[in-house]
């Protein structure tokens, strides 16, 4: 019960960061899109902009193993 | 079904506004207006052939032989449709059908034109400077020029199969029954509004609660025109009634029948800002100080909501009333006007 428990605890702490992630990206994305079809220069800045929200991700990754190599 | 739903997301707006955003420094701002109000009209067009609207400069000067000032005209006519038309084409789903919604000014303008052309019994030689942007080809609306005969319009409007087509061959129909011209824009209004209803209604959200302000604001414009008649004794007030058109923004159909100067019509409505400007000034005016406030109005709403249609609201007002200043621009320029008195003609914002 309690490995479960853990087991849970690990999905949502990788499961939540990755929606919010995919929500945030979707509208960088969308937008990055749009102002590099104007302004190609842009292309780096956006790329950097589009990759920020990647560490909520890696942040909730993180927070898994922990959990697991804690306490499984 | 994936490109369906694809055509409802939200992101449409955020990928639009971005490329329309990258636009908004392209426009002139006031200093450019008042730099280009002491120059000559020559100057003015090389000024311009530097800008966006060089292309179509180069074009007319290789096509046809043109005066300097039609040339400007027709530039600026053929930049601000390629550019609106450019705009819309970057649209997808919701934020698409918004701006054709926004877009039927054309529609609109040219319908009037045509109306007031028939009206005064097709007597001009020329053709006009059509607005080349709206949901009508402007094929349509030159060949209905070109007919010379009221009974021959009304055929080929209702031929034409488009429901604008067909208000407007109703509105023409009034014009052969000897209606007065603004009983029959009134008919062509109707029909316009009834078409972009139609489309507002498969949207229910703020964007198109937005728009839907925004034609309440412009029926508002209308029946204040038609009250500012009245009030100036042009036109009998038992007639005005049934020209005033339901579903104004804020001014009430009591209200524009039972106000009988500017301070009861406007005090406690969102046009209230234009009464300060007034200092007793004739109840005709009310119109134009309206239309300015509109125009300040689209264009405030750029920074409202930057993924919305306020984006795209703000841009096309942009456009047009860059047109709009051009031209008065233009006109007082070759008038020999002075400086002073044509920068009070333009509308300057920002």
């Amino acid at each position: 019960m309690e490995k479960a428990l853990i087991a849970l605890a690990a999905a949502l702490a990788v499961g939540l960061p990755a929606i919010a992630t995919a929500y945030a990206q979707a509208r960088i994305g969308s937008v990055g899109a749009g102002t590099i079809a104007e302004k190609p220069e842009t292309g780096g800045i956006i790329i950097i902009l589009e990759a920020l929200p990647e560490t909520m991700v890696i942040l909730g990754f993180v927070v898994a193993v922990m959990l697991i190599l804690q306490f499984a | 079904m994936f490109l369906k739903d694809l055509k409802d997301l939200p992101e449409n707006y955020g990928y639009l506004n971005a490329r329309l955003r990258a636009h908004f420094s392209d426009f002139l701002v006031k200093e450019d207006y008042r730099r280009l109000a002491f120059r000559r009209l020559e100057e003015i067009e090389v000024f311009l052939l530097e800008t966006r609207y060089g292309k179509s400069f180069r074009k007319s000067l290789v096509e046809q032989p043109l005066s300097t000032r039609r040339r400007i005209e027709v530039a600026l006519a053929d930049t601000s449709a390629d550019t609106l038309n450019h705009a819309r084409k970057m649209a997808m789903g919701e934020p698409e059908d918004l701006m054709t919604v926004l877009l039927a000014r054309a529609d609109l303008h040219n319908g009037r034109l045509l109306l007031r052309y028939y009206f005064t019994g097709a007597l001009y030689e020329g053709h006009p400077q059509w607005h080349g942007y709206g949901t009508l080809p402007v094929t349509f609306f030159a060949d209905l020029w070109k007919s010379h005969s009221i009974t021959h319009v009304i055929d080929k409007c209702l031929a034409f199969d488009h429901q604008l087509s067909r208000a407007l061959g109703r509105a023409c129909g009034q014009v052969a029954k000897g209606s007065s011209l603004p009983a029959s824009e009134r008919i062509f209004l109707s029909g316009v509004l009834t078409y972009l209803d139609e489309i507002l209604d498969s949207h229910r959200t703020k964007d198109s609660a937005l728009v839907r302000e925004l034609l309440g604001r412009s029926i508002d414009i209308w029946n204040m025109n038609i009250w500012s008649r009245v009030a100036a004794g042009v036109l009998p007030g038992e007639k005005a009634g049934e020209l005033f058109i339901e579903g104004g923004y804020s001014l009430s159909a009591d209200r524009l029948r039972n106000s009988s100067r500017p301070e009861d019509l406007l005090a406690s409505t969102p046009w209230e800002t234009i009464l300060g400007r007034f200092q007793g000034g004739p109840a005709e005016m009310v119109t134009g100080r309206a239309m300015r406030e509109f125009w300040k109005w689209q264009i405030a709403q750029r920074r409202k909501d930057l993924l919305g249609i306020e984006v795209a609201t703000a841009f096309i007002a942009h456009q047009l009333l860059e047109w709009q200043n051009l031209n008065a621009l233009v006109v007082g320029v070759d008038m020999g006007l002075e400086v002073d008195t044509i920068i009070d003609k333009l509308v300057l914002t920002g």
